[in-house]
């Protein structure tokens, strides 16, 4: 059983997440604090094992409760609930740097959309299953040769903990990860999966060489365009360009963007896999990475909260492989693997 | 699992708090007093407003409480100075926002045509700030332009010694048409490729993605970019039209309610429910009078004692529900610091509005009919009571009026009142009106006391002011306001002195429902009086009642009191000498009746519909034998 302390202090807000963490057998809600002090006072008294933590608070707000919590001994798991305005995207990665263990945004159009709460719920069993990794020693920097593209959207997140922490540290690829994210919050998100996988995870800069063993999410706001650039060796390597065109099925980075221009770069050498997702974002992308030769997979629809994107790229007749979210990893390690032997 | 009926119940209701904090504190903060409270308590109000109404996919919500929140998020970090027009601003933008709770609470969802016009106020005022202006959520709009795509000239140089200057060329203009379209290139494409150039091309590119963009991709191992100019003339060329699919493509099925199983402390009730409650309550009352009357008859000693014990825990029940229904006058009060400010900056007056007691409470049910009267008369203050700033200066006055709001409790009543510093009511000017509206003969007006003359205030059709304003607004007169009190079993009462001010005193029952009465006969027929109306029961002799005109009058311990015998509701009375002593108000009557019966308390029902409101009586009541009984009202009496 998680224990689950829930701080808000809206009494709206506490109520939709008690009644979305309702739905789960493994998770208790053990009480509810309506401010940082609140929360101190109720972290210390019933010792939850997460908490759900508001930023904005009377009294004291989510960053004191962080702060308070950062010298003590035994402290909870602390998921931030966060709103989509680029103010708070400061504070949510104020609130990573200080120990929060993972971000959310708060649910939107709860009596509407479905399956929001299987977000939360799995994000708070990622927090208790998921062991903090060990990162191996930086190995020597290197261009790669072969890319993994991760497109995913609403659901995704959780996901990623997942497939990213199941990722072999020796993977003899690059990873590009593009998740639909408000813009402001990729960089928190990047640093959240820095800590449950054992690649090196950050957020794409205009102008990365993509590297091997490294794991690169698309900075919100620009689409992710991987152009090619030759080694004074003569190989073909890719690079980040952030782009500012303007966005695509609504969203920027667009997954079908990253896709298809990596595709053009890395041609055979190119994995791609689509995860949970609202629209129609990757279908066309996963075709491109199809028609260049690339290996194309999609998350079997079970373990998807959203099977729109995985649907776009199906329904264009280009998906290699349907693969269970507790296989995604090993599929990708192995069909990788194999394009290094080819390689050689 | 989501019941969505509960959630929006409970959305309005803190969203109406957090609205009601908004107003409170930015009127504080025009006030001036502790400025950066006020700020912190709107800029988290308008916060947690922006993140619920976002769960409740009230979107045109959302986005209005998002602009406030950027707003105060200027305020709060120094960048942005509180103006009297941001203030107005944002007051516009809370009556909007209780619009849409209005909205919400009535079962619809707000809609952008409520707020659009509000949200870009809002942005100018966040755009001119000097530093950065807050970066918008999720940019959907194109940032192109509307006819054609950016374009740009490249000039780019391939390091001469390059042995692929052809292959890096080649890949170069590849990278470039991932990001935008080639429109020419200098030499020609053909010749690039070939690398038959040297080492330098131009290359005339459409492109949305960024200069970065194009810079990152014009630069790498043996490639420089020499220039990267924005073109002058714009290739027009068709838009090409882009599919924007929003993400309620994807139709999701409702989810079913679920029984609900909270463990929550505080349960916020519909107040529906806490009147059924409360008629059950009223139920039992009447119903236990009826077993006290059938235990009467049989004299069982057990069963006096149970139902002793019965009586006790209902009088229990009945007392914690009317607890229950009570709060605190402040959801009303808080309203009207608005309405003084509004009205005082229409008028050009400075008034300054004092409230104290407003954690008095009183029944729910009575708040809602309470709102308009005192709307009213705190308009009526400022408008007609309070002077503008010059003539009370030349009166010696201070510049800035005050008004007044109290209330208390005064024994079972609640007290209001709202007192105003102001010019007063000229009872001069009441004669020459009253007669000019043919409300008084002048005769009667002649030789009018000050107390009838102002009385003439709440007679409809009398309205003082030399011109209708529209704050003061919707025709309404004091007349209206009396009768509503009046409804809710209130009275109302003016005092007034020239040159000092006016007094409204309002006094209300705590609650409407359950009261004490007296029982009394009238030519054999029950009827029942408010207790809190009865001075007293007297014996009198025939030879003291003196007639004066058609009216009969009795000398009762020095003071001269109108006799009543109300014969037109019970019938001609049998000769009886006892009298009961009635007040309202401060003033006195008596009426006679047989016989006094006792005290009881009793829940008073209105009367139905169909039977209309009829004067002298303010409704029935159904004690314990079945009866219905008539209770008096006395108010209309005197």
């Amino acid at each position: 059983m998680i224990r689950v302390l829930i701080v808000d202090d809206s009494l709206f807000i506490r109520t939709i997440l008690r009644d979305m963490l309702k739905g789960s057998p493994e998770i208790e809600v053990v009480g509810t604090a309506v401010n940082g002090i609140d929360a101190l006072e109720k972290i210390a008294e019933l010792a939850p094992d997460v908490i759900t933590l508001d930023i904005e608070m009377p009294r004291m707000g989510g960053l004191g409760v962080l702060e308070a919590l950062q010298g003590q001994s035994t402290k909870p798991g602390v998921i931030v609930l966060s709103t989509l305005t680029s103010r708070q995207a400061d504070m949510t990665h104020r609130a990573l740097r200080l120990g929060a263990d993972d971000f959310m945004l708060k649910p939107k159009d709860v009596p509407n959309v479905r399956g929001i709460e299987q977000e939360l719920i799995q994000k708070i069993k990622n927090l208790v299953l998921l062991p903090t990794v060990v990162k191996p020693a930086a190995t020597r920097k290197r261009e790669a040769d072969a890319v993994v593209l991760i497109g995913s959207s609403a659901g995704g997140p959780p996901m990623l903990d997942t497939l990213l922490s199941a990722l072999p540290p020796d993977l003899p690829a690059s990873v590009v990860v593009t998740q639909h994210m408000p813009v402001g919050f990729t960089a928190s998100l990047a640093e959240r999966l820095n800590r449950v996988s054992p690649l090196p995870v950050k957020e794409t800069g205009n102008g990365d060489v993509l590297q091997t063993g490294q794991i690169l999410v698309s900075k919100a706001g620009y689409h992710t365009v991987i152009s090619g650039i030759l080694s004074g060796s003569g190989r073909s390597h890719g690079r980040v360009v952030h782009s500012t065109a303007p966005p695509l099925h609504a969203v920027r980075p667009a997954v079908d963007v990253t896709f298809t221009s990596a595709a053009r770069v890395f041609g055979p050498r190119t994995v791609s896999v689509i995860l949970s997702g609202m629209g129609s974002d990757g279908g066309e992308g996963t075709l491109a990475v199809k028609t260049a030769g690339g290996t194309t997979a999609v998350c079997a629809e079970e373990d998807c909260l959203v099977y729109g994107m995985a649907r776009s790229a199906l329904s264009r007749e280009c998906v290699d492989r349907v693969v269970p979210l507790r296989n995604l990893a090993r599929e990708i390690t192995r069909t990788v693997n194999r394009l290094e032997v080819d390689h050689v | 699992m989501f019941d969505e009926e509960g959630y929006r119940k409970l959305f309005v209701e803190e969203s109406r708090e957090n609205h009601e904090n908004i107003v409170s504190n930015l009127l504080a903060l025009e006030s001036g007093d502790d400025q950066q409270t006020a700020i912190d308590e709107i800029f988290r109000s308008a916060h947690t407003l922006k993140g619920m109404s976002a769960s409740m996919g009230f979107d045109a919500m959302e986005h209005l409480c998002h602009s406030m929140e950027d707003i105060f998020s200027l305020i709060r970090s120094g960048q942005r100075e509180v103006t009297a027009s941001l203030t107005d601003l944002l007051l516009t933008c809370t009556d909007t926002i209780e619009e849409m709770l209005d909205t919400i609470e009535a079962g619809g969802t707000p809609s952008d045509e409520q707020s659009g016009g509000l949200v870009q106020e809002l942005r100018v005022f966040t755009e001119d700030a000097p530093g950065e202006a807050p970066v918008e959520a999720i940019p959907f709009e194109a940032a192109g332009t509307a006819d054609g795509r950016p374009l740009y000239s490249l000039s780019v140089a391939v390091d001469p010694s390059s042995t692929m200057k052809d292959v890096r060329a080649m890949l170069l203009l590849q990278n470039l048409e991932s990001i935008g379209t080639i429109l020419s290139t200098t030499p020609s494409r053909e010749a690039i490729e070939d690398g038959k150039f040297d080492g330098l091309f131009e290359v005339l590119i459409e492109s949305e993605a960024g200069e970065d963009a194009l810079r990152t991709v014009a630069s790498g191992t043996e490639i420089s970019l020499l220039a990267l100019t924005a073109a002058s003339s714009p290739a027009v060329l068709p838009v090409e039209t882009r599919e924007v699919r929003p993400h309620e493509a994807v139709q999701e099925p409702r989810v079913t309610k679920a029984e609900k199983n909270r463990e929550i402390k505080n349960i916020r009730v519909d107040i529906e429910r806490l009147d059924r409650m409360m008629n059950l309550v009223e139920d039992l009352v009447i119903n236990r009078g009826r077993l006290e009357q059938i235990a009467k008859k049989h004299g069982i000693k057990e069963f006096d004692e149970a139902l002793s014990m019965v009586g006790r825990s209902v009088s229990d029940l009945q007392n914690l529900m009317m607890g229950v229904r009570m709060m605190p006058l402040e959801r009303i009060f808080n309203r009207l610091p608005r309405v003084v400010r509004d009205v005082a900056n229409h008028d050009g007056k400075e008034v300054e509005l004092v409230i104290e007691g407003g954690e008095t409470e009183l029944d729910r049910g009575m708040m809602d009919g309470l709102s308009d009267p005192l709307l009213h008369l705190i308009r009526n203050g400022v408008n007609h009571g309070i002077e503008t700033p010059e003539i009370r200066e030349a009166c010696g006055k201070p510049r800035k009026g005050s008004l007044r709001l109290t209330a208390r409790r005064d024994k079972d009543n609640v007290v209001i009142e709202i007192e105003d510093d102001g010019a007063g009511i000229d009872p001069e000017r009441l004669r020459t009106k009253g007669i000019e509206k043919g409300l008084m003969t002048p005769d009667a007006a002649a030789t009018a006391t000050k107390d009838e003359l102002i009385n003439l205030l709440f007679e409809p059709g009398f309205s003082t002011a030399e011109t209708i304003t529209d704050i003061s607004g919707r025709g309404v007169g004091l007349d209206v306001v009396k009768k509503t009190i009046e409804s809710l079993k209130g009275t109302i009462k003016v005092d007034s002195s020239m040159g000092v001010g006016t007094k409204f005193e309002l006094v209300l029952p705590p609650t409407m429902a359950i009261i004490d009465v007296m029982m009394v006969h009238i030519n054999s027929m029950r009827c029942a009086i408010p207790i809190s109306n009865v001075v007293e029961v007297a014996q009198t002799r025939p030879e003291a009642v003196h007639r004066i005109g058609t009216s009969e009058t009795i000398l009762l311990r020095d003071q001269i009191l109108p006799m009543h015998r109300l014969e037109d509701m019970f019938g001609r009375a049998q000769k009886s000498d006892t009298l009961v002593v009635l007040q309202n108000n401060g003033r006195r009557c008596c009426i006679v009746v047989d016989t006094v019966d006792g005290q009881q308390e009793v829940v008073v029902k209105p009367l139905s519909r169909l039977a209309g409101n009829c004067r002298g009586i303010s409704g029935i009541t159904i004690p314990g034998d079945g009866d219905v009984v008539p209770v008096l009202d006395v108010n209309t009496m005197i």
